[in-house]
């Protein structure tokens, strides 16, 4: 367990997060027939956030001022156990390790959306727990037709099963039972829609309307952070290398570039789903999982 | 001995066609009589005294002092009458009648051959015409005509297969009999007092 | 023998702190430090005696007390020492809560609390403790008898007698259910003794029953589901120290049996043993959690998760059963330990929670969460113990939830291993969705325990008068946080404990889990080489929480304003605040089918059409068990003694009528006519 590799791929992680954020708004922006900002626009959002000054409610407790830091955190030492550089089966790199660490950082964030004491926070953060609460079953079963064939939840020989068995119906199933999960996740167009900053059609943005200023940054950050580390793992798991290219850093990228513009794809071509049209939306995506087990 | 054990079971037999209280107090009379006598016949087969002092007893409390409490108490009652018993009267008798057969089938069956065959079948009868009487009569003061039935019967096994209890037996079996009694005449002049009847069944009434 | 000697002290404690109120009852202060202090020093015993088990092995010990068929023979067993040791910690925790807590009771019998307080802790003990049969359902009565008093100790409140009642009729429905299987068993044996029924010769139809027995009378105690209606009653109803015991270490002693049968008396049996477990738990575990979370009675709230939780446990035994009797003894050991560091971890977290639910109900007079609020402000270390209470049954990293939650998950992840074939994948699979989804479901319910009773604006008076607990009920709570939080980081200790108790089983193999570091807990090895290193998780935090930092001051510190919340412009109040029942009414929608719930929207509507409208919006649910199983089995009761009430016609006649008949028919029936 090489420590400088670590680091380093948690730094990459995070500073290459914004660049993939953009690549999906030039995506969709193209698509929809705008020139779009550019692709690093995410990472000027970002710089002017971290320079404003933040406007805080006083119903808030010292909860709502640690949310922020918590959820980077969560997010941050999620991406260390991401498998991309130091692919060995040490035993750090646990997949329901990387699940609750997330989950650490969405606890805090949906207490801190209630702690301002507003509808739209009350409201944001139980949306925000209810499609947490249908995600996590649809992700571990999709996650489970590589777990049962690599008799492991450790990512790296997760991934090192993938790569040296053959491309098979199972898997396609699984990988797109992956990608519901997904985009369900990261919060895209059909479960929500990150773009609108209208309180009742959006999930995670409403929960986070009290923040703003540096704190706002660090969510924003986290957020385009969280989303990279769930397609690296949709890529590591399902898009092995021997099939689809090389399995080194230039592949990575190239994957997920291309995974960023398909999720683009998918987001212009579909509209959002009513809220509780979601759990069907997902128990496709149990199902899917379930055929992959069987198939396998 | 046989001849009174067949009266004895007229007598039971009278009883259960009794609709007038005062009626049925005598032919309980008659009846504590006629097992007095059997009893005194017993004692001159053996020849104990304590037997002699048994029929003494009997004819004292149970032919005595008894029926003329019961008659007192009758005296004090608003109806002395059965009026409409459960069962009919002509029923009732021939209810009595099976039970006679039946007792004495079970004997035959139960102890075939036994010397006492009479005195122990006309037992057995007396005691289940003593249920019967309590089953089908509402008024109180019959159901105690009842029970003296039929603790003459079980006291009638007793003289004819045992020949005699012992007379602790005896005195605790009196003493009983006499509590129930004196029972009844309080609770009579009680429901008298409070201008009630003595009939049974609407004690029904206090189902939960 | 020192053990030996600790356990007598122990147990002479806690009969001196049940006497003792007896002479202390005049003076209500006294009575608390006495009595408590007393049960304090018991648990500290009870710790010390366990520890002295593991150390210097089995120890038997002989109770003087002289009952028909001799003295009580004890040998107490890792198993009893790992039990016992669960309930001293709980207990010295609720031991020092209970001086602060129990000011509230000094008009309400506390002499009589102060005494069954200690009596339960006896009568746990005991159970824990004793090896022949007899003793154990004398034991296992008077623990529940002295537990429905205690429950019902506030019986002027509403309802509290009602659920003392529905807890006493479920506990005897257990019991029965337990005799049966014990005499069963003893039968088979010859004796009454448990290190007898070891060898017990039964046939296997016998066995089979056994095993169903048990599950149903101790799943009783345990509060599984079908037969859980009682816990939702009962704990809410007792005070918050009793209900910290009950929800941690009463539950525990159902587990207990249930370990002695499996892993000591009846041993490996077929795979539907294992099997059936593994349904009833999840089953269990959803249901539990599903009704949590729509709950908005604090204690409630707390029972049906205890509820879910010894689903969690189940599926651990489970999966522990269904392993044995497939002869892997590795994955075996693995599963049993992952039940028990669960049942420890439980009877930690629950019991913190409870005791904060204590100090909230002490200080709000209130236990409905939609009329509290905003008390981090008024009680805030509460609130942190409370947050870590709540972090740790979400089963969140870095605390102990967390570590058995994954150790179960392991355990269902190899479950076909054990049940091959495609419905093994399948039903392996399952079991680890609906996990997952009980993982969420819980952690969402805390969010909204936590957030709405703690975070925002009071919504009653008595939120906004709330005061900080007393201090040795911080001291209670700060001192399980801590052990939450220490179990979270040195799963090694756990494990070290685990593999004495579960050593000397046939059928378990327990060398793999600790032959690692100490922050790494990790599969056994094999083709699998999965784990967790609880370092690395705290390491990965802490340099994430200072890269955020890093990150938030790299411009500058930045000036912070304070701004009113944004609510379109209107004064804020609570009114405008999110609810408890609209945080789970998506849920209640999705899950309609299992929980009906009869959502009413009321409308007051005043003179002026336009002005002045109120709503009121009410949530009646269904409980399933309750309208499904329950009722229709009182109705059909009630029914069957109408009917019997028939023969009851009040009429004297009718009555020697009865006589007669019988008379006559065993006349003649003797006489064979």
């Amino acid at each position: 367990m090489n420590i400088v590799l670590i680091a380093i791929q948690v730094l990459g992680v995070i500073l290459l997060a914004p660049l993939v954020s953009g690549v999906i708004k030039t995506t969709k922006a193209r698509l929809q027939n705008r020139r779009g900002p550019s692709l690093f626009q995410v990472y000027f959002d970002l710089i002017k956030l971290l320079q404003k000054d933040s406007v805080v409610s006083p119903t808030v407790s010292w909860i709502f001022k640690i949310a922020p830091y918590i959820y980077f955190a969560g997010a941050a030492a999620a991406a260390a156990l991401v498998p991309v550089v130091a692919t060995n089966s040490s035993s750090v790199f646990d997949f329901f390790t990387l699940i609750y660490l997330l989950a650490l950082g969405r606890f805090f964030l949906v207490l801190a959306s209630l702690d301002a004491g507003s509808a739209f926070g009350g409201m944001g953060g139980a949306r925000e727990i209810f499609i947490a609460i249908l995600v996590e079953p649809a992700l571990l079963l999709s996650m489970l037709t590589v777990a049962f064939k690599a008799q492991t939840t450790n990512l790296g020989l997760m991934a090192s099963i993938v790569e040296s068995s053959p491309l098979s119906l199972a898997y396609v199933f699984a990988a797109i039972a992956f990608f519901i999960v997904l985009i369900a996740e990261t919060g895209r167009i059909p479960v929500d829609n990150p773009d609108t900053h209208l309180e009742l059609t959006m999930i995670h943005e409403g929960m986070v309307l009290e923040y703003s200023g540096r704190n706002l940054a660090l969510i924003f950050w986290a957020t385009a952070v969280k989303q990279l580390i769930m397609m690296l793992l949709f890529i590591l798991l399902f898009l092995p290398g021997n099939v689809f290219g090389s399995t080194f850093f230039v592949g990575i990228v190239l994957k997920v570039i291309l995974v960023a513009v398909v999720i683009g794809i998918a987001e212009t071509s579909t509209n959002k789903l009513r809220l509780f049209k979601v759990p069907s939306f997902l128990a496709v995506s149990c199902l899917l999982s379930l055929l992959a087990l069987v198939a396998q | 001995m046989n001849i009174l054990t067949i009266l004895l079971l007229f007598t039971t037999l009278l009883l259960t066609r009794a609709s007038e209280l005062k009626t049925a107090v005598r032919i309980i009379a008659i009846q504590s009589l006629m097992l007095a006598l059997a009893c005194t016949a017993v004692g001159m087969e053996t020849g104990e005294v304590q037997i002699y002092v048994a029929a003494i007893l009997t004819v004292i409390i149970k032919a005595g002092f008894l029926p003329y409490v019961l008659m007192n108490i009758v005296n004090t009652l608003q109806h002395e009458r059965e009026d409409h018993p459960i069962l009919d009267i002509s029923y009732s008798s021939l209810l009595a009648c099976i039970a006679i057969v039946l007792s004495y089938g079970l004997i035959d069956q139960a102890l075939p051959g036994a010397g006492s065959r009479d005195a122990l079948a006309t037992a057995v009868a007396m005691t289940l015409i003593g249920l019967l009487l309590i089953i089908t009569r509402r008024q109180a003061v019959m159901q105690i005509m009842g029970m003296i039935t039929m603790e003459n019967g079980i006291y009638l096994v007793g003289l004819s297969v045992t020949k005699g209890f012992p007379i602790i037996i005896e005195l605790g079996v009196f003493f009983d009999v006499l509590v129930a009694v004196m029972v009844l005449g309080i609770l009579t002049s009680r429901l008298k007092l409070a201008g009630l009847s003595t009939d049974t069944s609407i004690l029904k009434k206090l189902k939960g | 023998m020192i053990a030996g000697d600790l356990y007598y002290l122990m147990l002479f404690l806690f009969s001196t702190g049940m006497v003792s109120v007896f002479f202390t009852r005049s003076n209500a202060n006294l009575t608390n430090c006495i009595a408590h202090s007393i049960a304090l020093m018991g648990s500290i015993v009870a710790i010390l005696c366990a520890i002295a088990i593991f150390v210097q092995g089995k120890v038997d010990v002989v109770l003087l007390v002289m009952l028909p068929f001799g003295p009580i023979g004890s040998s107490i067993d890792n198993l009893s020492a790992y039990f016992l040791l669960i309930l001293g910690v709980v207990g010295v925790a609720t031991s020092i809560y209970a001086y602060g807590y129990s000011r509230e009771y000094y008009t309400c019998r506390l002499p009589l609390m102060a005494g069954l307080y200690n009596a339960f802790l006896l009568s746990m003990v005991l159970v824990f403790t004793v090896g022949h049969v007899v003793a154990f359902i004398i034991a296992w009565e008077v623990m529940s008898v002295v537990s429905f008093f205690l429950v019902n100790h506030e019986y002027e409140k509403k309802g509290n007698t009602r659920s003392a009642y529905i807890y006493i009729v479920m506990t005897h429905l257990g019991t029965v259910f337990i005799i049966t299987a014990f005499l069963l068993l003893a039968v088979g044996a010859g004796s009454m003794d448990f290190s007898q029924l070891k060898g017990s010769l039964v046939s296997e139809n016998l066995r089979n029953v056994i095993f169903v027995c048990v599950l149903i009378g101790f799943g009783t105690k345990a509060g599984m589901v079908p037969v859980h209606i009682w816990l939702p009653r009962a704990h809410p109803a007792a005070p918050s120290h009793v209900s910290a015991l009950m929800s941690g270490v009463m539950l525990k002693t159902a587990i207990y049996g249930m370990c002695r049968f499996f892993l000591e008396f009846l041993g490996a049996g077929p795979v539907w043993w294992g099997t059936l477990i593994l349904v009833i738990g999840i089953i269990t575990a959803v249901i539990g959690v599903l009704y949590a979370f729509i709950e908005h009675d604090i204690k409630r709230l707390l029972a049906y998760s205890s509820v879910e939780n010894i689903g969690i446990i189940l599926l651990g035994i489970g999966a522990g059963m269904v392993f044995m009797s497939k002869q892997q003894p590795i994955w075996a050991g693995v599963a049993f330990s992952a039940a028990l560091y669960h049942v420890f971890n439980h009877a930690l977290f629950k019991s913190l929670s409870f005791m904060g639910a204590g100090a909230v109900l002490q200080a709000t007079h209130t236990k409905d969460i939609e009329k509290l609020g905003g008390l981090i402000k008024k009680m805030p270390y509460t609130a942190v113990f409370c947050l870590v209470s709540s972090l740790a049954i979400a089963a969140l990293p870095p605390l102990n939830g967390f570590i058995s939650e994954w150790l179960t998950f392991q355990v269902l992840l190899f479950l076909p291993h054990a049940l091959a074939g495609i419905t093994g994948k399948v039903f392996s699979a399952v079991l680890i969705a609906l996990l997952g989804l009980v993982g969420a479901l819980a952690a969402a319910c805390f969010v909204t325990a936590f957030g709405i009773t703690f975070l925002a604006k009071p919504r009653s008076k008595h939120a906004k008068e709330a005061i900080e607990a007393a201090p040795t009920m911080l001291v209670a709570m700060g001192m399980l946080a801590v052990l939450c939080i220490v179990l979270g980081l040195w799963p090694r200790g756990m494990l070290a404990i685990l593999s004495q108790t579960l050593k000397s089983y046939p059928g378990i193999d327990i060398q793999g889990l600790v032959m690692h570091d100490w922050y790494v807990l990790s599969s056994p090895p094999g083709p699998s080489d999965g784990g967790i290193s609880t370092v690395a998780i705290i390491l990965l935090l802490l340099s994430g929480c200072a890269l955020a930092m890093l990150l938030h001051s790299i411009f500058g510190k930045g000036k912070v304003e304070a701004g009113e919340t944004w609510t379109c412009g209107i004064v804020p109040n609570y009114h405008m605040e999110y609810t408890a029942t609209g945080f789970s009414k998506s849920i209640r929608m999705v899950f309609k089918s299992i929980v009906h719930s009869h959502d009413e929207t009321l409308v007051n509507a005043s003179d002026n059409q336009y002005h002045g409208r109120k709503l009121f919006y009410q949530v009646r649910i269904r409980y399933l068990f309750d309208s499904t199983l329950y009722r229709p089995i009182n109705n059909a009761i009630i029914r069957t003694a109408h009917f019997m009430k028939s023969i009851q016609t009040g009429s004297v006649q009718l009555y020697v009528g009865y006589i007669m008949a019988v008379t006559v028919v065993i006349l003649i029936w003797s006489t064979g006519w």
